[in-house]
């Protein structure tokens, strides 16, 4: 029942990421500026936030790379690392300066990391991890089409 | 040799010096700074550094394509959405720019822009969709690597 109510959320969250992507996204072709939305943040949160998104995009090839190797137990263990727990450690401070949408991209990207994990623990079968990762990361190119950080 | 022989080879010899000089920048690249981060800043103009971060933006979302369609056993979306992003996009990329990069940073770039035509070479003869999520790990160790070596600055940005 919990693991239903959160893929909803997620697909919910998909649906609106994927909206707001393709109307930013569509604008910003060709543009020499960036008509991104900036989100404010210091000099170090900035630094974190940077090397977390790193730390999604290592992630990412790890879990594709064990998922060739039908290395279940590395993608159960990698996609939790980056789970909801992790999300956690994020100060209520910097919590405080993201808008709405990005909070909500954020936390179904943590989530999904948790489901997919999930997954791996009861799957063996490759090509359906590949096809959660791949839904994963059209939130990323949600989130990345739409915003910047920018030290205030 | 008569004078204007003399002039004639004296252009020449001061337009291949050009030509090397032009050359040695364009491969060896421009300088980097180091950052408190631990990356090494490439600085671009404010114009440069949208039009690169929109670059890598195609390359996430390609990549995420080239995923979706590999669970779905889809070939040719497979074919089509990696070779957009090969090595004929290399050659949109303007010199004043390239020259600007560090010979390693261009090296992962080719590697990757290469690697992304070897995978719609791959999904034209292939059948099996594995192969190809083990050819696309492959390719991504270019961009974990590249962005944890490498940021793009504009000179006296609060970024920076």
């Amino acid at each position: 029942m919990k693991t239903t109510l959160m893929k909803n959320r997620s697909l919910n969250t998909l649906a609106f990421s994927l909206a707001l992507a393709t109307s930013i996204a569509s604008a910003s072709q060709g543009n020499s500026q960036d008509l991104r939305t900036p989100i404010f943040v210091t000099a170090d949160e900035r630094v974190a936030l940077l090397a977390e998104m790193r730390h999604f995009l290592e992630t990412v090839q790890e879990i594709s790379a064990a998922a060739t190797e039908n290395d279940m137990e590395t993608v159960s263990q990698t996609a939790s690392a980056v789970g909801m727990k992790l999300a956690r450690t994020t100060p209520p401070a910097l919590l405080k300066k993201f808008p709405a949408s990005f909070s909500e991209m954020a936390a179904s990207t943590h989530v999904s990391f948790d489901e997919l994990s999930l997954s791996a623990s009861v799957s063996d079968d490759p090509l359906e991890i590949v096809a959660e990762l791949s839904d994963i990361m059209l939130i990323c190119t949600a989130c990345h089409g739409s915003y910047r950080f920018e030290v205030e | 040799m008569n004078k204007s022989c003399k002039l004639c080879w004296g252009i020449s010899t001061l337009l291949l010096l050009v030509i090397l000089a032009a050359g040695f920048v364009f491969v060896k690249g421009g300088k980097t700074h180091a950052r408190a981060d631990g990356r090494l800043a490439v600085l671009l103009t404010p114009a440069e550094r949208v039009r690169v971060l929109g670059e890598m933006r195609t390359f996430l979302e390609t990549v995420q394509t080239i995923t979706e369609a590999i669970a779905e056993n889809d070939m040719d979306t497979i074919t089509k959405s990696a070779s957009a992003v090969g090595m004929s996009l290399v050659k949109t990329e303007n010199p004043a720019f390239m020259a600007k990069l560090p010979v390693e940073l261009k090296k992962m770039g080719f590697a990757t822009h290469q690697a992304f035509d070897d995978i719609a070479q791959a999904a034209s003869v292939t059948e099996n969709p594995t192969e190809l999520v083990a050819d696309l790990g492959n390719l991504m160790l270019n961009c974990t690597t590249c962005h944890a070596s490498y940021r793009f600055d504009v000179e006296g940005s609060k970024n920076n």
